[in-house]
């Protein structure tokens, strides 16, 4: 199906609601402000906790003097690195709760104030002196790799780390990923000696940025007399803060419940674990009474992670009708302190690393490397972004150098079916239609009426396509599980261990399962709290598989809800359990539907009219595991990492004034083949906010570092994010390409919008202004500066140049 | 929040208001005028400033006047932006106004707090340095009327504990012509990279800039410049193209400034310097244009 | 001259009723809201005026909470999302989905409810320069910007 744009009606969530725009479940406590976030829970008893945070980016710690802090009113206490000697982390534990000895970031707790009051948190918080003796900062990742760098983690060797990451002991690389595919040396060689190919190569840079959900993270932590530790978390991955802290803290799983209601925004910044270990170790420090630790805006945006840094090499050979031949590429991420998922979001970038291109022979390094940047953590896209950037813009000098229309290039490289990826896995039937994408956003920026046009003097539009392409980087063993209760009236509860962060979830599960039992998904009653004690077992909800798992899971569950039902009933109805069927909220002879029960009756057991009673409480069980998914080979990165692959294509038309470089973004066009369209809206607005956010990550949003690398705008009102009005108009469209394995064939869309718009960006900013452009952000100075260099004739008048002019 | 200990005095008079500063200061307290908040009260959240007393002006009836009279018209310093936005009286002031910051603060933000504030860009100041106004100031010695160019330089030189009640500007602000441009790094909400307000009084053309130096200014000399070379004068035409005309009155006018523009993390010196450049050739090309009517 | 210093009772006028609030002078309304009036809808983004999160209505303007001080808003008509009843802005942005996460939803509201009084039937650089005060991460303001467009069609003249 080509969808144009839909029109919620939230009316028709009727029978039949796949491909629908059913009624978001969240939208009346949503619009009232009734929804409660973690902070909106109040303990009693509950103390808070103020982090006190490095002022520099790399130091070691001569001091922290506590005293004064300590004598304010209403302060329990004020607690430090040396109270907490142990080392945290997602994949690789290198990170103390509170920084010990040596800070290695601008930002980094150094400290925990906790009082009975938020007040008083704060004015002691203000009262903690730390000394500092100041070390050089490594401020790039190249700088971080260069001979003599200062080595940020000497004690690499020690950290405890999963067997998938490899982290090099002695430098500053959390990890390096090989992609070894085909015989690039030999191409490139060739290259170099014939006329019948020809070289591309770039470099490529951008610095950290923030993920800048709405929500600050914030934790409340409770330790219960029995021992059970209680924590209430703003979390995308409750059941990873779970095992992560068992396996760090050595807290038995089951001691410890991890609860999240709604999310105000994640797009990766909550996935893995953030404040909840120093949360309950500061609750340990008072007798488990709850304390509360929650990130200022200031302290989300730089103490806490955010989005890895960038500096990227790609080289290209192609034969002389464009068909790409060789890669060699070098993905160097600036994981800034510490690793955090960055060593994972550099493995996601070697998997993915040629973009969506048939490219028989590759090699690829991709790196995790350590900064004295402010750490960096899963961000949507996941490695993505960072690669389809490098590869795009290396496309597009391609395209440049072989006088090729850019998007015939990329329509003459695309993936199909029986192509292989960097990691020599086969690309299946359930690869979506990339050329299908590309064609309809080409034909969506009107690409066909010219990339480029001077509207007057000054004032230019230009255009910009990119491909992109993402599979989910989960573990192996990612699952989800649902179960399924009924009510007295025969409508049913779903729990499954999916948490909504914004997406809809609970929306598209209630239509999935809406959809098999034909019912409205208003009869479907999502449980919308997530509590690691009582919900289903789920990997984390991110990496934009959480509707194709839960919905599978969600859809198992149906089936053995299905299967328990037809046996209770089989029996009242006197037939095969085989000759009935469920929908409509009843249970039915299916070659003869007068025949049948109304689920109220037979859901929670049936009762003969002589009062005997059989069967009770149906329960469906539905579990999901990922298939087929294998580590990737440490020498050559052969394997299969990913579910499925998304693809699509971007395109941009921007709009650029060539005298002082300030721009408008036009139209930001998307075409993705996403399997199968769930619900309309919710679909479009994660597409669509994906966008959102590829413009800012593109054109603004960075962090800005001093000399010394500390941050300069760690605040909204520095740090410039998209604000209505400065959005261009969207245009989506959706492919409709069946991932056979996927609920009702749908897959992942919710990062995938933000993937390609770097690239579509870049080439649309360049074009316009005829100079690449190979750095993020591309700021309006930016474009002067460029023009300012290649000499455009509308130069400011400086005071020697204009002179002699005629007074 | 403000974490530290502090007191909040609503004053009922002008006097009273001046009088609790001096009362403060010398019970060893750091006391501050209190306007829309919208800087004190961030500012002492993150630890920027350390007031300790704050001094409620909003109520203040004083401050809260707007008055047009025969030849001027009188703004209270409580005012907020969009009072004073809708009130329209000045366009220039409406439309400097209207750029700061964003509609929902600008119903906090005070035109007193914009003027007087510790952020360099006090851009409602603008209209009051073009057009040669007034500001009534409240002060342990009592109240007295001042006008701005000399009393303004880089700021309002207000004494300790003196305060803004009013700002007044000439009828002339009325209906001059006048050309306003501001631009930003690149979030409409944001603050200036250069500001730019520019009127044109009979053949005499003005104008004051914020965002590029760090501090607001207006300098004669510059305008002079612009008025000399500028095709205002030289209208009905000797010899060269206006477009060279409008060149050298330019970079006269940008001589004739500061050499020292201002740069930070949203932009270098080099392209606040070329933003006002363009700003002050299409300032003088709208104002000069035919469409202009004399105003005499 | 009144003088407010330490732990005080304050009376506010929250959404038509009368509220007794213990404050002190510092106390932001974002704070005295949320924390000591139990009025969790209003929302806390970053405490420095830039997103909107906290956006109440003040004699019904739209104002930044965060920025506020309790104190300054003594005596004055105080409007939070829980004072707003299945409006029409309301239902708007709940038809056309606006919004996503739902955390800038409550200033989102405000602002478009106190817009659409002031502006029944607001063009867009209208709507835009009000509703510029307030940032969205999630929707990337398609959605919202329909919201508006439904609820001013809907919106009693
Ligand atoms: C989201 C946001 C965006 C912003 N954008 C901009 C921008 O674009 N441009 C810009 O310039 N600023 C901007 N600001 C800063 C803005 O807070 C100040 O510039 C504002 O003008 C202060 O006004 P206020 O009434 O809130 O002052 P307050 O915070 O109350 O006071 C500010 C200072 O002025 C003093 N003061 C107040 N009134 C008087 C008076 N009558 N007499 C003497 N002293 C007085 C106070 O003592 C204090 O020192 C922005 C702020 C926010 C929150
Ligand atoms: S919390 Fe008030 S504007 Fe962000
Ligand atoms: S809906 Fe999440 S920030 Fe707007």
């Amino acid at each position: 199906m080509i969808g144009s744009r839909p029109h919620p009606h939230p009316s028709d969530g009727a029978v039949g609601s796949i491909g629908s725009s059913a009624a978001r479940k969240d939208a009346p406590d949503k619009v009232h402000g009734r929804t409660r976030y973690t902070d909106d829970h109040r303990l009693p008893g509950m103390l808070h906790a103020v982090l006190v945070t490095s002022p520099v980016a790399h130091a070691v710690i001569t001091e922290v003097r506590t005293t004064a802090a300590r004598a304010l009113p209403g302060v329990r206490g004020v607690l430090t690195g040396r109270d907490f000697p142990l080392l945290v982390g997602l994949y690789l534990g290198d990170k103390p709760p509170l920084a010990r000895d040596r800070v290695r970031y601008f930002g980094e707790p150094v400290a925990a104030v906790v009082a009975d009051t938020e007040r008083a948190a704060h004015a002691a918080a203000a009262r903690v002196r730390v000394g500092y003796h100041e070390q050089p900062p490594v401020r790039s990742p190249r700088e971080a790799l260069a001979p003599g760098a200062p080595v940020l983690h000497p004690e690499l060797e020690r950290y405890v780390h999963i067997p998938a990451i490899m982290p090099e002991p002695g430098t500053n690389i959390g990890n390096r990923t090989k992609i070894r595919k085909g015989d690039p040396e030999a191409v490139f060689a060739e290259a170099a000696s014939t006329e019948v190919a020809v070289v591309v190569e770039g470099s490529y840079s951008f610095p950290p940025a923030d993920h800048a959900a709405m929500e600050p993270r914030v934790a409340i932590a409770e330790i219960c007399a029995d021992g059970r530790i209680v924590i209430r978390s703003s979390t995308q991955s409750p059941y990873g803060v779970r095992a992560i802290m068992s396996r760090c803290l050595g807290i038995p799983p089951g001691k410890l419940t991890v609860a999240v209601a709604e999310v105000g925004g994640g797009f990766g910044g909550k996935a893995g674990v953030q404040l909840e270990p120093l949360a309950y170790l500061l609750s340990r420090e008072f007798g488990g009474r709850p304390v509360r630790l929650a990130n200022t805006r200031e302290h989300d945006m730089v103490s806490s992670p955010g989005a890895p840094g960038l500096q990227s090499r790609v080289r290209l050979a192609a034969g002389r009708d464009g068909r790409l031949l060789a890669a060699d590429i070098e993905f160097l991420f600036d994981s800034g302190g510490y690793a955090d998922y960055a060593v994972n979001v550099s493995r996601a970038a070697a998997y993915s690393c040629t973009g969506p291109y048939r490219i028989p022979h590759v090699k690829a390094d991709s790196l995790s490397v350590y900064t004295n940047h402010p750490f960096a953590t899963a961000y949507r896209g996941f490695g993505h972004i960072e690669m389809s950037y490098s590869i795009e813009r290396t496309m597009e000098q391609l395209a440049e150098r072989l006088e090729l229309d850019p998007v015939a290039l990329r329509r003459l490289n695309a993936v199909q079916p029986g192509d292989t990826t960097p990691s020599q896995d086969e690309l299946d039937p359930n690869t979506g239609d990339l050329a299908a994408c590309i064609d309809h956003a080409a034909e969506a920026i009107g690409w066909e009426n010219g990339a480029l046009t001077r509207l007057d003097e000054r004032t230019v539009r230009a255009k910009g396509l990119s491909c992109f392409w993402k599979a989910p980087a989960i573990p192996t063993f990612t699952d989800a599980g649902a179960l399924i209760s009924f009510n007295e009236d025969g409508s049913l509860n779903l729990i499954t261990g999916a948490v909504e962060i914004g997406q809809g979830i609970y929306t598209g599960l209630a239509q999935i399962v809406a959809e098999r039992l034909q019912i409205s998904p208003e009869e479907v009653h999502v449980v919308s709290e997530v509590m690691t004690d009582r919900s289903t077992h789920d990997w984390t909800t991110a990496a934009s598989r959480t509707l194709f798992m839960c919905g599978r899971a969600a859809l198992a569950a149906v089936e053995d809800a299905v299967a328990q039902i037809r046996q209770v009933a089989a029996a009242p109805l006197r037939c095969a359990e085989e000759d009935l069927e469920v929908a409509g909220a009843r249970v039915f002879i299916a070659d003869d539907p007068r025949h049948g029960l109304a689920l109220a009756e037979v859901a929670n057991g049936y009762v003969y009219p002589d009062g005997n009673a059989i069967g009770g409480p149906v329960i469906g069980r539905g579990k999901y595991i990922a298939r087929h998914l294998s580590h990737l080979d440490p020498e050559t990165g052969a394997g299969r990492p990913g579910l499925e692959w998304t693809l699509g294509a971007e395109a941009v038309e921007v709009e650029v004034d060539l005298r002082d470089g300030r721009f408008r973004v036009l139209k930001a066009a998307c075409a993705m083949d996403v399997g199968k369209v769930i619900n309309p809206a919710l679909a479009r607005g994660q597409v669509v906010g994906a966008m959102a956010m590829g413009i800012g990550y593109t054109t603004r949003e960075a962090f800005e570092f001093d000399s010394r690398e500390r941050v300069l705008n760690g605040n909204l009102r520095d740090y410039k994010l998209l604000r209505y009005g400065e959005h261009p108009e969207y245009i989506v469209r959706f492919v409709e390409t069946p991932q056979n394995d996927g609920p009702y064939g749908a897959r992942g869309l919710g990062e995938q919008g933000i993937v390609g718009m770097p690239g579509a960006l870049s080439a649309a900013f360049s074009r316009a202004i005829g100079v690449q452009l190979n750095e993020l952000p591309i700021t309006p100075e930016r474009l002067w500066l460029a023009l300012e260099d290649a000499g455009s004739p509308d130069r400011v008048p400086h005071p020697e140049a204009s002179q002699g002019a005629g007074s | 929040m403000i974490a530290y200990e502090l007191e909040y005095l609503r004053p009922e008079m002008v006097e009273e208001a001046a009088a609790a500063f001096v009362a403060a200061r010398d019970a060893g307290r750091n006391p501050c005028y209190l306007g829309g908040g919208t800087e004190v009260v961030t500012m002492a959240r993150d630890g920027k400033v350390h007031a300790d007393t704050l001094i409620e002006l909003a109520r203040l009836p004083d401050c809260r006047v707007l008055d047009r009279h025969e030849d001027e018209t009188r703004f209270g310093a409580a005012l907020t932006l969009n009072e004073v936005i809708e009130d329209g009286d000045c366009p220039l002031l409406s439309t400097v106004a209207r750029a700061v910051a964003d509609h929902t603060v600008r119903n906090s933000v005070t035109l007193g707090g914009n003027i007087l504030g510790l952020l360099p860009y006090r851009e409602a100041v603008l209209p009051f340095l073009l057009f040669d106004g007034r500001v009534e100031i409240a002060g342990p010695t009592g109240r007295r009327w001042e006008l701005f160019p000399p009393l303004f330089d880089k700021r309002v030189r207000l004494k300790d504990g003196e305060f803004a009640i009013a700002f007044s500007l000439p009828r002339a602000a009325r209906n001059a012509a006048y050309f306003y441009r501001r631009r930003e790094r690149d979030s409409r909400v944001d603050y200036p990279l250069v500001a730019l307000a520019m009127t044109r009084l009979q053949r005499e053309l003005r104008f004051a800039v914020s965002g590029a130096f760090g501090y607001p200014l207006r300098r004669p000399a510059a305008e002079r410049a612009l008025t000399e070379f500028g095709p205002v004068r030289a209208r009905a035409g000797a010899g060269a193209s206006a477009d060279t005309r409008y060149a050298s009155a330019v970079s006269a006018a940008l001589e004739a400034l500061p050499q020292r523009y201002h740069a930070d993390m949203r932009a270098s010196a080099q392209y606040r310097r070329a933003l006002l450049a363009h700003a002050l050739e299409d300032g003088l090309r709208e104002l000069s244009g035919a469409g202009v009517q004399d105003d005499a | 001259m009144k003088r407010y210093d330490g732990l005080l009772s304050i009376e506010l006028a929250v959404n038509g009723e009368r509220y007794q609030a213990s404050v002190t002078p510092g106390d932001t309304l974002l704070h005295s809201l949320r924390s000591t009036l139990g009025l969790t809808g209003t929302k806390l983004g970053c405490e420095n005026g830039d997103c909107g999160a906290c956006t109440v209505l003040l004699e019904g303007k739209p104002v930044k909470s965060c920025y506020t001080l309790t104190l300054a808003a003594e005596g004055r008509e105080i409007t939070t999302i829980e004072g707003l009843r299945e409006t029409p802005v309301q239902q708007a942005f709940a038809a056309a989905y606006g919004f996503q996460c739902g955390y800038c939803t409550p200033g989102f509201v405000l602002n478009t409810h106190a817009l659409l009084q002031r502006h029944p039937k607001p063009d867009e650089a209208t709507t835009r320069e009000w509703l510029e005060s307030n940032l969205c991460r999630c929707t990337g303001y398609e959605t919202i910007a329909e919201a508006v467009q439904l609820a001013s069609e809907s919106e009693p003249q």
